[in-house]
């Protein structure tokens, strides 16, 4: 097995089984030994790597330091029981202090309960360390588990000293296929999920960073690729793939955490004859090379025991003439059941998109009321330039609102789905819409805080002329926009309603920045000119701010070692780790500071007694 | 799509200009070995064209003559034609073709026409790779679906572009110094590449000490300009008043009102401004 995966992808393997390129021969990836294109479930490679030897000293080391662990977690009660792994039933409970999932937590809300750098101390925020990795912009979110930090870039994983910004180890697979970015990873135990460029994913040891295993999630040779962090839930590893320059159909699917062996797959266009099917053209391949591709990290209600996630534009993608219908499931947030991949529900906000806006962008889960009524919700600020809130239970439709300027839509249809005006569509002479393609938001995080009840999301106003260039029958997109004009706005939105409640302009350019909110009444974010910013979440006020000289392409997180709370923020290429001064960290209360004290006081609050076990560990 | 597919484009356009570049520096030396790529390229050319007459003639009846299926199937699409290299696949299907899906064995196809076959399929997905931008050289017929007379009309009355521009000024020839395609773009909002500054700021002081001069820099923070004798000058924006002048407002406040038509109207117009 392992040198036939080492024969058809052109690698060698050192001991550590780490990849090194050789003269690839990327022509003979995936193919078996007669030439052909195998079936993708048949065509899995699958490598298993042999562990290190680890000197005795350092395993003697490394088991003292395990019994230090396993005692001090006791005492903290945590459910990180072995040692610095990641037990998946720790993901069933909200995250507080670590950072275990691309978005922190299962809701995709991307607020941390954290409060240590909050509205009265941030002007003392100072940097901590900062980690260049000198290879490639950064639009990966960390993960932070057991002191460590992972995260990546195209081809690339390194595991960072959350403490001290040190690297353990850095793991590199030079792959072809498109590069375009890297969301993250999945963890499971002590095993990280890295999906690659080739659409494969990679199974690590988050020891070392050694290989366990590599399969195929699809052929890199039709056009697909994998940008995205797979999203662990209980023994599934869940995951996506992309690509949308070639007409491929797009999947979700679940992976086993041990072996990768397929546990199912979810099409986003149905088959032939089922339901949804009829929102394609009958007798013609449009359905089966429709695209939708899966290219976010989605949400999961444990309660429910429904993940949620977004799906991707149709194909071919500015020209609609070869596939009239809803094209479902496509540009739509779905329900499937974790474990089965049996679709649930589902709401469709583009049906019969034609302007390459795709419905991947965060959908948010929280409980609140509505109408006067505790209600199950899901959010999502959709690149189309419309909020949707739905029931999560079910899927009912709430509100629709647009929540930037938009010029495509005349109204919104009963079933709250925006009503498209027939001359926004592509056409050969170009036609002037709002927004452009790439979006009135994009993949950057958006965030729901729990204190203000706001939804908060980085949104563009972004013109575009669209282009249908396709004659006879379209293959691939058929045609495309040239942007005019783009200024960027972060905007706080009532969830009841969809109504902007504070605006804070961003500068001209379309921002990709993603947003953090935390207990401190703090929300993160960067501005388009390189600065920074943390405002408050109930005005939008800027708190404080930084030029960095360039621009934050990711989303931050945070996490709390020790005692001190760190917010990370990769700007360009090198992630920053700010926290408060040693001194003001070891000082701070640890729930949150009294709104009312915030703008009256910069003092630091009053020195509180901690525990004996943080002591400990300082 | 994600958003940096603009991004890789241009560096891909960064990539292939440099390519070309190089390209033709060889071309320019007179060694005999420089004048491969041109060779090369002429005979792709040739192979191509005989592939395509090759395919309509013996495939084009099932799989359509540009390839995108019929009877048979699209095979731009086709995973085999995506793992082909220069016919190593699909000669093999050809001759012995797929009888258990109705295609016909050809047998009597040499090598040197499944090797065309294979340029013309080739050079067909990349063309659908490539459909995602719209060429330079984007035909003006497809763009002049507009009355000039219409778009003349709007220009001097609901427009409002009088007050900034003329036919016989800065218009003058206009559409000979642009593609149509750029030409359309640029009357919509001609801000977007990056060519000086075009924002006057007005920098005021408490003292009442005025600044005026091209906008550099302006965010929350900082405003950036450069005064009467050319320098450089920034001031915290919380104390100082700041103006900022910017001409292409007019363009961003017309693009929420345009109307479809009045858009090609308007193009219609100034792409007769010769």
């Amino acid at each position: 097995m392992l040198s036939h995966f080492s024969r058809i992808t052109g690698r060698s393997r050192d001991c550590c089984g780490r990849f090194e390129s050789s003269a690839g021969q990327p022509g003979l990836i995936a193919q078996s030994n007669d030439g052909r294109r195998l079936s993708s479930r048949a065509n899995r490679r699958i490598c298993f790597s042999h562990r290190c030897n680890l000197r005795p000293s350092f395993v003697a080391l490394r088991t003292r330091f395990t019994v230090l662990l396993l005692l001090l977690a006791l005492r903290l009660l945590t459910p990180f029981a072995a040692a610095q792994g990641l037990d998946p039933a720790a993901l069933l409970k909200p995250a507080t202090d670590t950072w275990p999932t691309y978005n922190g937590d299962y809701s995709g809300r991307r607020f941390s309960t954290l409060d240590q750098i909050n509205s009265t101390n941030i002007a003392s925020l100072t940097l901590a360390w900062a980690f260049p990795v000198h290879i490639a912009p950064i639009k990966s979110t960390p993960l932070e588990v057991g002191g460590i930090l992972y995260f990546t870039t195209p081809d690339n994983v390194w595991a960072v000293d959350a403490r001290f910004g040190r690297q353990i180890w850095h793991y590199n697979r030079p792959s072809e296929g498109d590069h375009i970015g890297h969301r993250g990873l999945g963890m499971y135990k002590n095993w990280l999920y890295f999906t690659t460029p080739d659409a494969h994913m990679v199974s690590l040891d988050a020891q070392d960073g050694t290989v366990r295993w590599i399969v195929e999630l699809a052929d890199p040779k039709l056009g697909y690729f994998a940008t995205m962090a797979p999203l662990v839930v209980r023994d599934h590893v869940i995951v996506g793939v992309s690509g949308d320059v070639t007409d491929v159909r797009g999947f979700l699917e679940s992976l086993d955490p041990e072996t990768g062996a397929i546990q199912w797959r979810w099409y986003t266009e149905p088959d032939p004859g089922q339901p949804g099917s009829e929102t394609w053209p009958k007798d013609s391949d449009a359905i089966l090379h429709g695209g939708g591709m899966t290219w976010m990290t989605g949400t999961y209600d444990p309660e429910l025991n429904l993940l949620y996630w977004g799906t991707g534009n149709p194909n071919p993608v500015l020209a609609g003439e070869g596939r009239p219908g809803d094209n479902l499931y496509t540009c739509s947030i779905v329900a499937l059941n974790p474990d089965t991949g049996k679709l649930v529900w589902f709401f469709q906000p583009s049906p019969h998109d034609v302007h390459d806006w795709d419905a991947v962008e965060t959908p948010v889960l929280f409980d609140a009321n509505f109408n006067g009524k505790p209600r199950k919700l899901l959010a999502q600020a959709s690149r189309n330039s419309f909020f949707f809130v739905l029931d999560r239970t079910n899927g009912q439709h709430l509100v629709t609102a647009p929540f930037i300027d938009q010029t495509w839509a005349s109204g919104v249809d009963p079933r709250g789905r925006p009503i498209p005006k027939p001359d926004a569509a592509p056409s050969p002479d170009g036609a002037l819409v709002e927004p452009s393609s790439d979006g009135g938001t994009n993949w950057m995080a958006p965030s729901f805080d729990p204190q203000t009840g706001l939804f908060y999301v980085n949104a563009r106003r972004i013109f575009s002329i669209f282009y249908l260039t396709a004659t006879g029958k379209a293959e691939g997109w058929g045609g495309r926009d040239r942007n005019l004009w783009a200024n960027s706005t972060l905007r706080a939105l009532d969830y009841r309603t969809g109504k902007v409640v504070w605006n804070h302009e961003l500068g001209d350019g379309g921002t990709i920045a993603g947003i953090l909110t935390t207990a401190g009444h703090l929300l993160f974010t960067a501005d388009n000119s390189g600065n920074l910013l943390a405002v408050d979440p109930a005005t939008g006020k800027t708190l404080w701010h930084l030029n960095m000289g360039g621009h934050l392409v990711a989303s931050p997180m945070t996490y709390r070692i020790d005692g001190r709370q760190y917010l990370i923020i990769p700007v360009q290429d090198i992630l920053y780790a700010f926290a408060l001064p040693e001194h003001l960290a070891a000082g701070t209360q640890t729930h949150v500071p009294k709104r009312l004290f915030r703008r009256s006081s910069t003092s630091v609050p009053a020195l509180a007694p901690r525990s004996k076990v943080e002591a400990a560990l300082r | 799509m994600l958003t940096h597919v603009r991004e890789c484009s241009r560096r891909l356009g960064k990539v292939s200009a440099f390519l070309l570049t190089l390209i033709l520096l060889s071309l320019c030396n007179s060694s005999a070995r420089s004048q491969a790529p041109a060779q090369d390229a002429a005979a792709q050319n040739a192979a191509l064209e005989r592939g395509r007459k090759q395919f309509e003639q013996s495939c084009g009846f099932c799989h359509g003559p540009d390839a995108t299926g019929g009877r048979g199937p699209d095979l731009i699409r086709s995973p085999l034609v995506a793992h082909d290299v220069k016919g190593d696949l699909i000669g093999d299907i050809i001759r012995r073709g797929r009888p258990d899906k109705g295609m016909p064995p050809l047998p009597a196809m040499t090598d040197e026409q499944v090797t065309d076959i294979a340029w013309f399929l080739h050079a067909r997905a990349a063309e659908a790779l490539e459909s995602s931008s719209v060429p330079k050289s984007y035909p003006v017929e497809k763009l002049l679906t507009g009355n000039p007379e219409a778009g003349k009309t709007y220009f001097y009355a609901m427009g409002g572009c009088k007050d900034c521009h003329s036919p016989t000024g800065d218009l003058a020839g206009i559409s000979a110094k642009y593609s149509p395609i750029e030409l359309e773009a640029r009357m919509l909002y001609p801000g977007h590449r990056k060519e000086g500054p075009h924002t006057t700021a007005v920098v005021t002081l408490p003292s009442g000490e005025q600044f005026k001069g091209p906008l550099v820099h302006a965010d929350d923070f900082v405003v950036g300009l450069r005064n009467a004798s050319g320098w450089y000058r920034s001031f915290p924006r919380d104390r100082v008043k700041v103006e900022l002048q910017d001409p292409l407002a007019a363009h961003r406040e017309l693009l929420d009102k345009l109307t479809q038509a009045e858009v090609h109207d308007l193009f219609a117009y100034l792409q007769s401004l010769k």
